[in-house]
C-alpha cells in the first residue's frame, strides 16, 4: 500500500513537470495560491458556532415541544 | 484508474504530504480551512435533508436527540479544530513553529473527520438519501 502512495506521489511529480500549465489551475483549487488569514479562520468558526441544531432543523420537535393540556382549576 | 483522475489524486495527496511536512508550515491552516468550510456544507445539507424528513415521517424524541447529539459532538470538534488552526497559524506567523502543537493538530483533525463520519453514518442509518 505505502509502495502504491509513492508511486502515486512520484507519478504525480513527473506529471506535474510534464503538464505544468495545464494541471496549474487544478493545483490551485486544492491546494491554494493563497494563504488562509487568521481572520478567515475566525469568521468560520463564528459560522459553524453560530449553526445550532434547531437553527438547522426547524421542523424540529425540540422547536414545538408539546405542552401538556392546560389544567381546570377546580370548581369552588 | 483513468489518468486523469490519477494525475488529480496524486495532486490531493501531494497536498495533503505538503501540508503535514516541514517546510509547509502554513498549509495545515489552509487544508484545515478547505476540509471544514466543505464538511460544514455537507452537514447543512444533510441536516436539511434531515428536516424534510421530519417533516413528512414520524421520528420519535430518541431518535432525534441522538441525531442531535451526533451533530453537537461534530460542531464542538470542529471549533476545537479551528481553534487550533488559528493559534498553529498566529505561531507560524510570529516564527514559532512547533512540532508539539503540529501533533496536537493533527489529532483534533482526525476526532473532527470521526465525529463528522458518525454523524452523516447515523443520518444514512435512519434512512436519509444524502
Amino acid at each position: 500500500m505505502q509502495n502504491a502512495l509513492v508511486q502515486l506521489v512520484i507519478f504525480g511529480i513527473q506529471q506535474l513537470i510534464a503538464h505544468a500549465p495545464e494541471l496549474w489551475p487544478k493545483i490551485q483549487a486544492v491546494i491554494g495560491k493563497k494563504d488562509v488569514t487568521v481572520a478567515e479562520l475566525q469568521a468560520l468558526r463564528n459560522e459553524i458556532e453560530g449553526d445550532t441544531y434547531e437553527k438547522l432543523v426547524p421542523h424540529s420537535q425540540l422547536n414545538n415541544p408539546v405542552l401538556p393540556p392546560d389544567i381546570e382549576p377546580p370548581l369552588s | 484508474m483513468k489518468s486523469k483522475t490519477k494525475v488529480l489524486l496524486s495532486v490531493v495527496l501531494l497536498s495533503v504530504v505538503c501540508a503535514f511536512a516541514p517546510g509547509c508550515a502554513t498549509q495545515p491552516a489552509r487544508v484545515t480551512y478547505q476540509v471544514s468550510a466543505g464538511t460544514h456544507v455537507t452537514v447543512k445539507t444533510a441536516l436539511a435533508a434531515w428536516d424534510q424528513y421530519i417533516a413528512t415521517h414520524p421520528v420519535s424524541l430518541e431518535t432525534e436527540l441522538k441525531v442531535k447529539s451526533a451533530f453537537e459532538k461534530y460542531k464542538a470538534a470542529q471549533l476545537i479544530v479551528l481553534d487550533m488552526a488559528i493559534s498553529y497559524k498566529r505561531a507560524v506567523d510570529a516564527g514559532l513553529e512547533n512540532a508539539t502543537l503540529l501533533d496536537q493538530f493533527t489529532a483534533a483533525t482526525n476526532n473532527a473527520a470521526q465525529t463528522y463520519a458518525d454523524l452523516i453514518g447515523l443520518l444514512t442509518q435512519i434512512g436519509i438519501k444524502l
